[in-house]
């Protein structure tokens, strides 16, 4: 159990962000999102709504999907993350990034990051999806440009080149 | 959108906890999975000095069958957690679906059961299942006695109220969620009835056997159908006629159906006025 240690007003925070570790003086009231952005510079995730909503800033919290808009950075202590920036490898990208290349699964792109992850969150515990299951997935990112279909094609071209 | 300043506190035990909300009365609020509590203090709606974190009192996250008892679910357990327990599934697979009908895998994954309850909104997912099982909120406060075991139930009134009575005495305090609230979220359940600050710890299902349990969870499929008829008397009498029961059957069976009634239609009442 790792506990929070107290300098004042702040908190010293420690958490692994893709890989590397990482530590912080935090306000209270400084959510993860903020963390990444502004203090660490992973800033591939996204601030949209802030409330939970649009799924923008979904980040992987010790493997699971959260809205770090919606987890206090002090709750992160302890816990591993990865961002947008730690999906490639060596160089190169992840398949689930290639196929939202290939598929043209990008419009604007505020609304990749989330969608990536989450996918990566989906094909982790479930590597051959349904196309509904990959749907369930990404119910919690929106997409303004309403480029679904070919989102859902991407996660599905990225899970059929898995096996 | 910046989240009001707060002292935050991790205790490291339920007591401690306690201890704490005692300390700091109605200046401070419950953290669990803060998905609702976050968003109300963003939205201005909320501004507690303190925030007392559950993080660390994993004791509050177990899922366990105990024979006699039921399956006692953690008020800490995540909505994903609740989903996909295998006890659950087993015995209980109505209360899974109800949490995975709830939010995003984002919010499911953060979200309490606890938490869920207490906030009392009239969307809320879960309570309607748990009341329909008949189950129990077990609370517990720094009194150093036993914890009480509470009965939960909506009002059907157009403002949300969540009930929760005292079986061994005739005591009671509410959880009330108003258009606009400022009330009490996740887990602060400070009322004027109740003498101290309570964290409710556990929810005790009570035992319902496999037979009426999988007959409930079709009623309650059927009504989730239902839910959105503007009439209750048209709710109610839909509800008799496809009830499964026959006469002599026992009335446990028949207070559950009920209960689901009840419930459902203060959800389509109150969700109009949304």
């Amino acid at each position: 159990m790792v506990t929070a240690i107290k300098k004042g007003n702040l908190h010293v925070v420690r958490l692994v962000v893709n890989g590397e570790e990482h530590a912080a003086l935090v306000k209270s009231n400084t959510t993860l999102l903020d963390l990444l952005r502004e203090e660490f510079d992973y800033t591939g995730t996204k601030k949209g709504c802030e409330l939970g909503d649009c799924g923008a800033c979904t980040v992987l919290m010790d493997g699971k999907t959260v809205n770090s808009c919606l987890v206090l950075a002090v709750e992160a202590n302890g816990h591993t993350v990865t961002t947008i920036e730690g999906l490639e490898r060596n160089g190169e990208l992840d398949r689930l990034q290639e196929e939202f290349i290939n598929q043209a699964a990008v419009q604007c792109g505020y609304c990749s990051p989330g969608m990536i992850l989450s996918a990566k969150a989906l094909l982790v515990r479930n590597p051959h999806p349904s196309e509904r299951e990959v749907r369930e997935a990404i119910g919690g990112n929106l997409c303004r440009c309403t480029g679904y279909v070919r989102i859902v094609k991407a996660i599905l071209a990225a899970a059929e080149a898995n096996s | 959108m910046i989240v009001p300043e707060f002292e935050y506190l991790s205790p490291q035990s339920v007591q401690e906890a306690c201890a704490l909300l005692i300390q700091y009365g109605a200046n401070a609020k419950v953290l669990a999975g803060g998905s609702d509590l976050l968003v109300k203090m963003k939205d201005g709606l909320m501004k507690p000095a303190y925030l007392v974190s559950l993080k660390n009192l994993d004791s509050l996250k177990a899922i366990r069958y105990q024979k006699g008892a039921g399956v006692i679910i953690g008020a800490r357990a995540t909505h994903n957690e609740v989903m996909n327990n295998d006890i659950l599934q087993a015995k209980y697979r109505s209360v899974c679906e109800a949490a995975h009908s709830m939010a995003a895998d984002q919010i499911r994954n953060v979200g309490t059961i606890g938490g869920n309850l207490v906030n009392a909104v009239p969307s809320a997912d879960l309570p309607p299942i748990l009341i329909a099982l008949d189950s129990q909120a077990r609370i517990v406060g720094t009194s150093g006695s036993e914890p009480f075991h509470w009965r939960i139930s909506f009002s059907d009134q157009a403002r949300l109220r969540l009930r929760a009575e005292r079986s061994s005495r005739k005591s009671s305090f509410q959880i009330s969620q108003r258009p606009a609230a400022t009330t009490s979220s996740s887990g602060c359940v400070g009322q004027e009835r109740w003498p101290w600050p309570a964290l409710p710890v556990a929810l005790r299902s009570a035992m319902v056997p496999a037979k009426t349990f999988a007959s409930s969870s079709a009623q309650w499929r059927r009504h989730r159908c239902e839910r959105v008829r503007p009439s209750k008397s048209c709710a109610v009498r839909r509800l008799a006629r496809n009830s499964s029961m026959k006469p002599g059957e026992s009335p446990r069976s028949n207070q559950n159906l009920s209960m689901i009634s009840g419930a459902a239609s203060s959800i389509g009442a109150t969700s109009s006025t949304y």
